[in-house]
């Protein structure tokens, strides 16, 4: 048996040259480079779109003086963030307290990689796409807690341990809704997930098939991306700023882009679960079915499918933005009752519902 | 996961010694939180074995449920006991330890012995239909393992109840 293993290893290996390997393996690192400068230049529009609509619904100006219209705005806020002092807390625990932040950033960029942008156009089609986001969102607490806790500050432990409670309890009415969007379109895969809604247009996004679920998805989303109506964690009235208190600098800067890409990431994927991905939503018209006549317009369309996702993940941004700017902070005994005893037995009852349709159909 | 030669192994190294790195530091920090993080680093270079070895499901559920779910949870009993105290008392040598230590180190010794010598391509059959297994393994340890994966699935699972049974009776007993 081992013979017969070398033998086909060495076939393998005859098979392909070894510089065309290492070629290979350079080019393969190109589009992870690109997404992340893409994921970067998307996050820097939120922060200066947050900053206009928050002037905007307070009847402020707003950002002016930093570029056009002050859209070099979040590349200043950057650059400031960068170059302040990194204080480290004397007694806190200083490894846990610089790692804790990388740990956030690392799982919520690593949830980019089953986005898809544009017709097949995804860093990496697994055929579990979605539960990947789940799994990955499941192990951001840890760096919350992490540091909540070497912070050695009352407000940030509290806000820590908030934190990985919040998104472990809103975490479940989420996963049962992707449950009930997978069940629908038969594949966890966000790709296969996109290709089901992509028939009547606009009527047959899984926002109508889903009402509820996409309502529960909606709120829970913004519970894991801890925005305004939940942003518990870090309530400044009673934890001064949660578990970043003690954080200045650039480790603070991290947190900042966690929850900018956090939202980025839940308003993406609310495009590709309920609002049919990267098809245009006029039915009958369909900018695909020209496919492989030409290189350019290929390209072209890709284009187009970008377009239309970024479109409609802003729109759903704009909603988000808005609701901060308006609605008031929830108690935390508050929160925990609306997670546990009202948004669970309802998507239980929406998964329930949509199963029994689904074996009636069948 | 269709990678490159040298990127697939060097993926590997890096989720080996991850693995190492992180098993020897659960078992010697001193302090429990740094314990119970590595644990977590443990798990998640497990997962990406999976994530090397194809099997996706696998990979996610492992971090859905162990880092995601059990580490979390460890890490939030830990974090409320009080640190120094534990880091305070320096643990002295003693025949235990050394007792402890032979033997822990030679089960994997004895385990990466026994695994190249395994025949692991007659438990391909089991996926493709069951008369085949029942006449091509005659090791009884064989036959239990796929009679559990097979005919004896459910009430095998069903033993994991057993635990329930037990965590519902502790909270009842608590609450008393």
């Amino acid at each position: 048996m081992i013979i017969d293993r070398v033998e086909v290893e060495t076939i393998n290996s005859f098979s392909k040259l070894e510089l065309f390997k290492e070629i290979y393996g350079l080019i393969w690192i190109l589009p992870i480079f690109a997404l992340l400068l893409g994921i970067t230049i998307e996050v820097l529009v939120i922060v200066w779109l947050e900053r206009e609509i928050s002037a905007s619904i307070q009847q402020r100006i707003g950002p002016e003086y930093a570029g056009p219209l002050g859209l070099l705005q979040a590349i200043a806020d950057g650059t400031k963030l960068l170059l302040k002092e990194d204080i480290l807390p004397s007694r806190g625990d200083i490894p846990l307290f610089s790692i804790g932040p990388s740990i956030a950033v690392i799982s919520i960029l690593l949830s980019f990689l089953v986005i898809p942008l544009g017709y097949r156009f995804v860093l990496a089609d697994l055929s579990i796409g979605v539960f990947l986001w789940i799994a990955i969102s499941s192990i951001a607490p840890i760096g919350l807690l992490m540091a909540g806790y070497s912070s050695n500050n009352k407000y940030s432990f509290l806000g820590g341990l908030r934190a990985a409670a919040q998104s472990i309890s809103y975490e479940i009415p989420l996963t049962f809704c992707v449950l009930a969007i997978s069940l629908l379109s038969n594949s966890l895969s966000t790709v296969d997930i996109v290709e089901a809604q992509s028939k009547y247009g606009f009527f047959g996004w899984n926002l109508w098939r889903q009402p509820i679920g996409f309502l529960v998805f909606l709120i829970s989303s913004l519970a894991e991306c801890e925005r305004l109506p939940f942003d518990l964690p870090e309530a400044e009235e009673e934890l001064v700023a949660g578990y970043q208190t003690e954080y200045s600098g650039i480790k603070y800067g991290l947190f900042y882009l966690v929850s900018y890409l956090n939202l980025l990431v839940s308003s993406l994927f609310v495009t590709v679960l309920y609002l049919g991905g990267w098809n245009f939503s006029i039915p009958y018209i369909s900018f695909f079915g020209f496919f492989q006549m030409n290189k350019i317009i290929g390209i072209l369309e890709m284009v187009i499918g970008i377009f239309i996702t970024l479109t409609k993940a802003y729109l759903f941004l704009f909603i988000s933005i808005t609701i901060r700017w308006t609605l008031p902070r929830m108690r935390m005994d508050q929160l925990l009752n609306l997670g546990w005893k009202f948004l669970l037995p309802i998507s239980l009852g929406n998964l329930l519902l949509t199963t029994s349709f689904q074996l009636v159909s069948l | 996961m269709d990678l490159p030669g040298p990127i697939h192994e060097i993926l590997v190294l890096f989720g080996g010694f991850g693995l190492l790195l992180g098993g020897l530091g659960v078992v010697l920090l001193t302090n429990p939180i740094y314990s119970a993080f590595s644990l977590g680093l443990v798990l998640v270079c497990i997962s990406l074995f999976y994530f090397l070895l194809n099997s996706y499901f696998v990979a996610v559920a492992q971090l859905l449920i162990y880092v995601g779910a059990i580490n979390v949870l460890i890490i939030f009993a830990v974090m409320f006991v009080n640190g120094s105290e534990w880091s305070k008392d320096k643990n002295y040598w003693t025949i235990g330890d050394g007792f402890t230590l032979l033997l822990c180190i030679t089960i994997p010794f004895s385990l990466m012995t026994t695994i190249p010598d395994t025949s692991w391509y007659g438990i391909l059959w089991t996926t493709r239909s069951n008369q085949i297994v029942e006449q091509g393994l005659i090791n009884n340890v064989q036959q239990i393992g796929i009679h559990l994966a097979t005919d004896f699935y459910l009430p095998f699972e069903l033993i994991s109840l057993i635990l329930l049974v037990s965590l519902i009776g502790a909270i009842t007993m608590a609450r008393q």
